[in-house]
């Protein structure tokens, strides 16, 4: 569902309150929202897209993605990383075929990009290799990234849940409440 | 490795960027199979590259595609020539004293260049981009004089560093004070380029690095030299300051006007307020673009 077309009204102006906090840079604030909307339509992913698959189902995602919120916890990675993650293995698998005994592969490796472009200190090639039980080799996790990359034409700045979560978050006034935030991320 | 280049296909002239793969800096070096051993798409060429993909303005350098075929990785990008850096080295001694006609050009090309520094921040911070790396050499300049942002090696998207960030950023001759004395993972965001740009300001005036350190502490007894060692430095930086900062030797701000000889007032002030300590006073490329001193009309007459 997309809420592009609809414009925050000005009395929701969640902002405001920040002038002064070095760290929200208020003035770009609305500038860079207004970005990620105009944005989220390019990442809008089809949801029928498994229809298409031969080889794989929604089940074998589902499998893949608690696999690969153990791996990030493993991993003590950000969060902004995993939701990266996710939308860039959806984004690949609505265009690509995935036969079966690569969907892992693509998933190590959304990882991996999601992990270079979010962490200090991404972990290494060896790392994926080892968590998935040597299935695929350092050279198919190479070649899988090539791949990716070109198949989502280096676009990784995409907004991702996690962007709107944090802004709903706040617009309902609950950024440092914990526990509605775990409930959200759930 | 850099080449000029011109396609077949659109006849377009573009410079290609060759980036060859460094053995990883973070393999274990008791591991010998890891140490220097491949890790794909080095992290700070897939930043440029997937950064610059996401941006479109004239004052941002434009990059056309990136191959990466065989482990080669090539980004194409539209051809500029000359970079900010040449062009503060090719003006001699000679411009800023002997010749007073020269001079005012100089300065007149200052404020032309400096409002297109500005822009192309301006813009990135609108996007979300956090640049950590302004500084003269990663100003392009086109033949038509327009001024491109390019050196997103180390840019990031960040929209709201809650997080900590990495200290390693930003060459040591334009990082804001609040990195060097953030210690190992300090938060910093868009400010930090403000400063750095300040520092741009200063150098395409003069012709010399406004702060010259040799090391980090080097760089801020260069700063405090010039702009007054902060009496209340928790106040000034509006976060804990590491407690050496007692240590160092009280100094008095020294007038920017003298350092900065020739430059008008409103240059003098706009400049000022980009070196302000606390982070949050430093004034934002938006509000810097709006200042007296790009008020009215400064297009360059042709000589």
């Amino acid at each position: 569902p997309s809420i592009t077309n609809v414009e925050l009204p000005d009395p929701f102006d969640i902002d405001s309150n920040d002038t002064g906090n070095q760290f929200a840079v208020t003035e770009y604030l609305s500038d860079i929202h207004r970005m990620l909307r105009d944005n989220e339509e390019r990442c809008i992913i089809d949801h029928t897209y498994m229809n298409r698959q031969p080889d794989i189902n929604a089940r074998m995602r589902v499998i893949l993605n608690d696999w690969l919120i153990e791996v990030h916890l493993k991993f003590k990675l950000r969060q902004e990383t995993l939701y990266l993650c996710f939308q860039l293995i959806d984004r690949f698998l609505e265009r690509n075929t995935v036969p079966r005994q690569s969907l892992q592969l693509v998933g190590v490796t959304g990882l991996m990009l999601a992990s270079k472009y979010e962490e200090i200190y991404p972990p290494e090639i060896r790392d994926y290799v080892y968590i998935c039980d040597n299935a695929y080799t350092r050279d198919q996790i190479l070649k899988m990234e090539q791949t990716m990359l070109d198949k989502l034409n280096y676009t990784l700045s995409l907004p991702t849940c996690w962007s709107w979560m944090k802004r709903f978050a706040k617009a309902a006034h609950k950024e440092n409440d914990l526990e509605f935030f775990h409930l959200l991320s759930y | 490795m850099v080449v000029k280049c011109e396609s077949r296909v659109s006849g377009k002239v573009m410079v290609v960027k060759r980036i060859k793969k460094m053995p990883s800096v973070s393999g274990d070096a008791s591991d010998e199979d890891e140490a220097g051993a491949d890790q794909g798409f080095p992290v700070r060429y897939l930043r440029e590259a997937c950064l610059l993909r996401a941006c479109n303005h004239p004052n941002v350098m434009k990059l056309e595609f990136v191959t990466y075929h065989e482990g080669q990785i090539e980004l194409f990008s539209e051809f500029v020539g000359l970079n900010v850096e040449d062009y503060i080295s090719s003006l001699s001694d000679e411009y800023f004293t002997r010749n007073k006609q020269k001079h005012e050009w100089v300065l007149q090309l200052g404020r032309y260049f400096m409002k297109q520094v500005l822009k192309g921040i301006d813009y990135c911070h609108s996007i979300g981009i956090l640049l950590r790396d302004v500084k003269p050499r990663n100003f392009l300049i086109s033949s038509d004089g327009t001024l491109k942002l390019t050196g997103f090696v180390l840019a990031r998207f960040s929209l709201l560093p809650e997080e900590p960030l990495t200290q390693q950023v930003v060459t040591l001759s334009y990082r804001a004070p609040e990195i060097i004395l953030g210690g190992t993972y300090p938060v910093y965001t868009a400010p930090v380029d403000i400063w750095s740009a300040g520092c741009t300001f200063a150098e395409m005036i003069t012709g010399r690095t406004l702060f010259e350190g040799d090391s980090e502490i080097g760089q801020l007894l260069k700063i405090f030299k010039l702009l007054g060692t902060p009496s209340d430095c928790n106040k000034s930086f509006c976060f804990e300051v590491p407690s050496y900062i007692e240590l160092l030797p009280q100094w008095q701000p020294q007038s920017l006007s003298e350092r900065l000889e020739g430059l008008c007032d409103e240059g003098v002030d706009l400049l000022s307020r980009m070196l302000l300590y606390h982070p949050c006073s430093r004034i934002t490329a938006r509000d810097a673009l709006k200042h007296p001193y790009f008020q009215g009309d400064h297009s360059l007459m042709k000589t």
